[in-house]
C-alpha cells in the first residue's frame, strides 16, 4: 500500500533521511516512533506529496508520488495532524465541507453514521453545533478520525492521535482504530498506543 | 463657470499650510518631519511633472502615443506593487502586468463606450484621468489583496497542506485564503461606498464642481467612478492571484520558496 525505496531527505545541506526503504502493507496499522528530528513528520508528509525526496522513490496504493498522480494518491488518504487550525467556524462546516471536495463527490454525508462514530470515539452529539474554536485538540483529532471513516478513505495517516487525550479516551480510540480496516501509518511516542499496531518503526537520528 | 486660478506665488502661500503639521510632528519629537518635507517636495514635483505631461498628452491627443503611456503606467504599477508585497519581479511581473492589462482594458472600454457613448475611445481628456485614477486604485486594492493572501498561505501552511494531503485540489485548498485576501482589499472600500455623500465627498466629485460642472452631472461621474474603481479593482485582484499562483506553485501545489524575495 505505501512503499519506500532508499527515499533520502536533505535539507539545507544537512541529510536528515537517508536511504529509506520500508513496505506498510495493505490494513496494516504502523507506528512510527523516533526521536525528534528524526525525520518522522518528513516521512509522512512525502506520502502526500507534500515533501518531495532527494532520492529514491515513494508508491502509494500502486503509483509513484509524483506531480501527475498525486490528486489520485491524495484522494485515498485521510491524514489527521497533530496541531491544525482548519478555516472553518463550526464543526458542521469542516465535517460537511470535504464532502463538497472534487476528490469525495461520490461520498454522502450521513449524520446517523457521524453520531455512531462520535459515541465510539466518546465525543458528545452537541459537538456538532460547536464552534471550531471552543473544543479541545484530543476532540478536534477524534472528528478529524471519524470524518477519514465516513469518507472511507484507504490511508489514515495520525500524528500523536493519544497526545491530547485522557487514557479512558485512550483505550476507546484504540479500540475503536483496531476495528476499522484501513491502513494506518502512524507517529507516536506513546508506547502503549504503539504496542497495539501490527509493527513499530523505529527511526534514528542522522548524526 | 470659471475655475479660479492659483498662481504660483499662492501656490506657495497654500503650501505654507504645512508650517503646522511641521510645527506638531517636531513638537512631539516624532521623527516624521523630515519625511514629511520630502514627501511633500516629492509630491510637489511628481504632480507638475504630471501636470507638464499631461498637457502633451491632452494637446497631442494621439492613439499610439496614449497606448504607450497606458503600457508603461502598467508597468510602473504592477512593479510597484510586486515590489511593495516583497514577491520575485521575476516570477509575478508577467502575470500582474497581464492582470492589471485585462481588468483596466475591460472597463476602461465598457466605461468610455458603454457608458459615456465617446466616438473616440482614445480621447485624451476622458481616457488618460479614466486610466490613472484605475491604475491608483488597482495598486492599492491590489497590494492589500495579494499581500493578505501570500503573506496568510505562507503563515498557515499547516492549514493549507492540510487540505492539500486530504484530497483538495489546488484551487480548493487555496479557496478560503482568496476568500480572506478579497475580503481584507474590498471591506474598505464596500464600508466608503455605503457612506458615500453622508460622512465624505470624494475628491473626483469636489474636483469636477470646482472645475464648473453642474453637482448632478459631477454626481453621476462620482457614482460612476466608484463601481469602475470597484469592479477593476477586484478583476484585477482576482486575475493577478489566480493567474499569480500558477508560477508560485510548484506542480504538488507547495508555495515555491523562490516566490519571496529574501
Amino acid at each position: 500500500m505505501i512503499k519506500f525505496e532508499n527515499v533520502s531527505f536533505v535539507f539545507d545541506d544537512k541529510t536528515i533521511v537517508s536511504g529509506y526503504s520500508e513496505h506498510i502493507k495493505e490494513s496494516e496499522h504502523v507506528c512510527l516512533m523516533g526521536e525528534s528530528g528524526a525525520g518522522k513528520s518528513t516521512i509522512m508528509k512525502s506520502i502526500m506529496g507534500l515533501i518531495q525526496p532527494d532520492g529514491g522513490k515513494i508508491t502509494v496504493c500502486g503509483k509513484e508520488v509524483t506531480h501527475a498522480d498525486i490528486l489520485s494518491i491524495r484522494s485515498h488518504i485521510a491524514w489527521v495532524p497533530q496541531e491544525v487550525h482548519l478555516p472553518y467556524e463550526f464543526v458542521k462546516e469542516a465535517l460537511e465541507a470535504p464532502f463538497v471536495l472534487k476528490v469525495n463527490q461520490s461520498r454522502r454525508f450521513d449524520k446517523d453514521q457521524m453520531f455512531q462514530l462520535f459515541e465510539t470515539l466518546s465525543l458528545d452529539k452537541s459537538i456538532y453545533e460547536r464552534r471550531m474554536q471552543d473544543i479541545s485538540g484530543g476532540e478536534r483529532q477524534r472528528l478529524m478520525i471519524a470524518l477519514a471513516v465516513m469518507l472511507d478513505k484507504k490511508i489514515l495517516l495520525l500524528d500523536e492521535p493519544t497526545s491530547a487525550i485522557d487514557s479512558e479516551t485512550r483505550e476507546k480510540m484504540i479500540a475503536f482504530l483496531k476495528t476499522i480496516n484501513i491502513t494506518l501509518f502512524a507517529i507516536s511516542h506513546d508506547m502503549p498506543f504503539a504496542l497495539t499496531c501490527d509493527r513499530i518503526i523505529r527511526l534514528n537520528k542522522i548524526r | 463657470m470659471q475655475t479660479q486660478a492659483i498662481t504660483l506665488f499662492h501656490l506657495f502661500i497654500g503650501l505654507l499650510l504645512i508650517l503646522i503639521p511641521a510645527y506638531i510632528l517636531n513638537y512631539y519629537k516624532t521623527g516624521l518631519v523630515k519625511d514629511m518635507f520630502i514627501s511633500v517636495f516629492r509630491m510637489v514635483i511628481q504632480l507638475f511633472l504630471v501636470g507638464f505631461y499631461l498637457n502633451y498628452l491632452f494637446e497631442w491627443n494621439n492613439l499610439w502615443i496614449n497606448i504607450a503611456w497606458t503600457l508603461i503606467m502598467i508597468g510602473v504599477c504592477s512593479g510597484n506593487l510586486i515590489k511593495r508585497i516583497k514577491l520575485s519581479q521575476k516570477i509575478m511581473f508577467i502575470p500582474v502586468y497581464f492582470s492589471v492589462f485585462v481588468s483596466v482594458a475591460l472597463i476602461v472600454i465598457y466605461f468610455l463606450k458603454g457608458v459615456l457613448c465617446l466616438d473616440d475611445l482614445f480621447d485624451s481628456r476622458y481616457y488618460i484621468p479614466i486610466c490613472g485614477i484605475l491604475l491608483g486604485n488597482v495598486l492599492s486594492s491590489s497590494v492589500i489583496g495579494l499581500n493578505a493572501f501570500y503573506s496568510s498561505i505562507s503563515r498557515e501552511q499547516q492549514m493549507y497542506h492540510y487540505l492539500l494531503g486530504n484530497g483538495a485540489t489546488q484551487t480548493e485548498a487555496q479557496m478560503p485564503f482568496v476568500r480572506q485576501s478579497l475580503i481584507k482589499a474590498f471591506n474598505p472600500a464596500i464600508a466608503s461606498m455605503a457612506v458615500m455623500g453622508l460622512i465624505s465627498l470624494p475628491g473626483t466629485l469636489i474636483g469636477q464642481i470646482i472645475g464648473g460642472s453642474s453637482p448632478e452631472i459631477s454626481i453621476r461621474y462620482q457614482i460612476m467612478i466608484m463601481v469602475i474603481n470597484f469592479s477593476c479593482s477586484i478583476l484585477s485582484v482576482l486575475i493577478s492571484l489566480l493567474w499569480s499562483v500558477r508560477y508560485t506553485f510548484d506542480s504538488y501545489g507547495i508555495l515555491k520558496k523562490n516566490a519571496f524575495v529574501s
